[in-house]
């Protein structure tokens, strides 16, 4: 007989209240209005880097694509950045990391009339759409003079490169976060 | 109004004045708002979907425009070609006909997705407004609930200290010092009552007597006879 009376009763998840959505609950599908713009969260990627975790979203509007990133350490931060060409970063960045011992790119980088000073480098590990198997890659991070614009470039394999621009932002410029079942 | 029905009426009010007892109205003004948040909850979820299928028209009309555009550059290339004499003009011509064949669907696809957005905004529009209204009504009912929280606390302990008062005075205790007072006003009342009735009751005769005894004379004779025995001579 499988009817148990003592078995404890499977507890539902806590219903999410509508008033109460922030930007750290976003999950797939759930729309979200910035800069004039109402955007769709596309994809939910996380980051590793050595046990420091930064979740990623996928915002897709239209044809602009942004990735909203949010870091814990003392307290949350947020970046939207957007991917660029790593031609687009002024400068032989390939060649100048082939050229030197340490195989890093140049402290110092122009990109889109703004001069960006690196700030550190970690090794991490990527999971795509949240998955359990994580890709390995090397990141060069950035930032300007006013620290709000941010640069990255990362090394995905010896002569794989990508490269991002964005800048800091507040929960606060993020409104209406709508969800979905 | 038949009998029944008057019965039925009298039957109706009492049994919404028993329910009524039963409601606790903080309990279902809680109960109120968490019903109104999972309408709400619904309501955005609607919009949500109609907002991300509204993002998503926009996006096939921008991948239809980029199509539309590559297709009038490739007849324009295959007319160059044979302008230039790298491709036969009759064959460069059916090429850039179906070239353009392709972007007239693809720009046909354009309107049609476009026009499919503008609706999906428009009703994401009249959604929203639904939206932020059940917002707003959620708002003052959680704040009605605080205060209907504070004034329930204070009616429960203004009803508790009431109860209490009226306990004690119903305990007797004061109506019983205050039936003690009465009848201690009473029997005082009956003293002095009796004590005139007792000074109003001498007869004629003894108040004759009392006029004419000398009541001291007695006392002074047996003084004078004390002083002279002991050989003291009286002052008189």
């Amino acid at each position: 007989m499988n009817w148990n009376p003592f078995k404890k009763k499977k507890e539902e998840p806590e219903a999410l209240d509508p008033l109460s959505v922030t930007l750290s609950d976003l999950k797939m599908g759930y729309v979200l209005d910035y800069d004039l713009k109402t955007w769709q969260v596309t994809a939910q990627h996380y980051y590793d880097y050595e046990g420091d975790r930064v979740d990623e979203w996928e915002l897709t509007c239209g044809d602009d694509v942004a990735y909203l990133e949010r870091a814990e350490d003392d307290s949350i931060s947020w970046a939207l950045t957007r991917k660029i060409h790593l031609s687009d970063v002024e400068g032989d960045i390939r060649g100048h990391m082939r050229d030197h011992d340490n195989d890093d790119p140049p402290d110092e980088v122009r990109c889109h009339g703004i001069v960006f000073y690196g700030v550190s480098s970690a090794v991490g590990s990527f999971y795509k759409d949240g998955g359990d198997e994580g890709q390995q890659f090397i990141i060069w991070n950035y930032l300007d003079e006013s620290e709000k614009h941010t640069l990255s470039i990362e090394q995905w394999d010896e002569d794989a490169f990508e490269a991002a621009v964005g800048e800091i932002v507040e929960e606060y410029q993020f409104t209406n976060i709508l969800p979905v079942d | 109004m038949s009998i029944f029905q008057r019965l039925f009426s009298v039957g109706k009010a009492e049994v919404h004045s028993a329910i009524d007892k039963f409601e606790d109205p903080i309990k279902m003004t809680e109960q109120g708002i968490r019903d109104l948040k999972n309408d709400l909850n619904s309501a955005m979820t609607s919009l949500a979907e109609v907002k991300g299928q509204a993002i998503r028209l926009r996006k096939q009309a921008e991948d239809n425009k980029k199509a539309s555009a590559d297709w009038e550059r490739k007849a324009m290339v295959l007319l160059q070609k044979a302008q230039s004499g790298e491709l036969d003009a009759g064959e460069a011509d059916r090429l850039a006909t179906e070239a353009l064949s392709r972007k007239s669907e693809a720009d046909n696809r354009i309107s049609q997705f476009e026009q499919d957005a503008e609706m999906q905004e428009d009703m994401a529009a009249k959604l929203q407004s639904q939206v932020e209204k059940l917002k707003s009504t959620i708002a003052t009912h959680e704040n009605e609930l605080i205060s209907l929280r504070a004034r329930a606390k204070t009616a429960a302990a203004t009803k508790k200290i009431n109860k209490q008062l009226a306990k004690v005075d119903s305990s007797g205790t004061i109506a019983m010092l205050e039936r003690m007072k009465e009848r201690v006003e009473e029997d005082e009342s009956l003293s002095q009552a009796y004590g005139e009735i007792a000074g109003e009751s001498k007869s004629v005769d003894e108040e004759i007597d009392a006029a004419l005894s000398t009541s001291s004379s007695g006392t002074d004779q047996r003084l004078a006879e004390l002083k002279a025995k002991m050989g003291m001579t009286s002052k008189d």
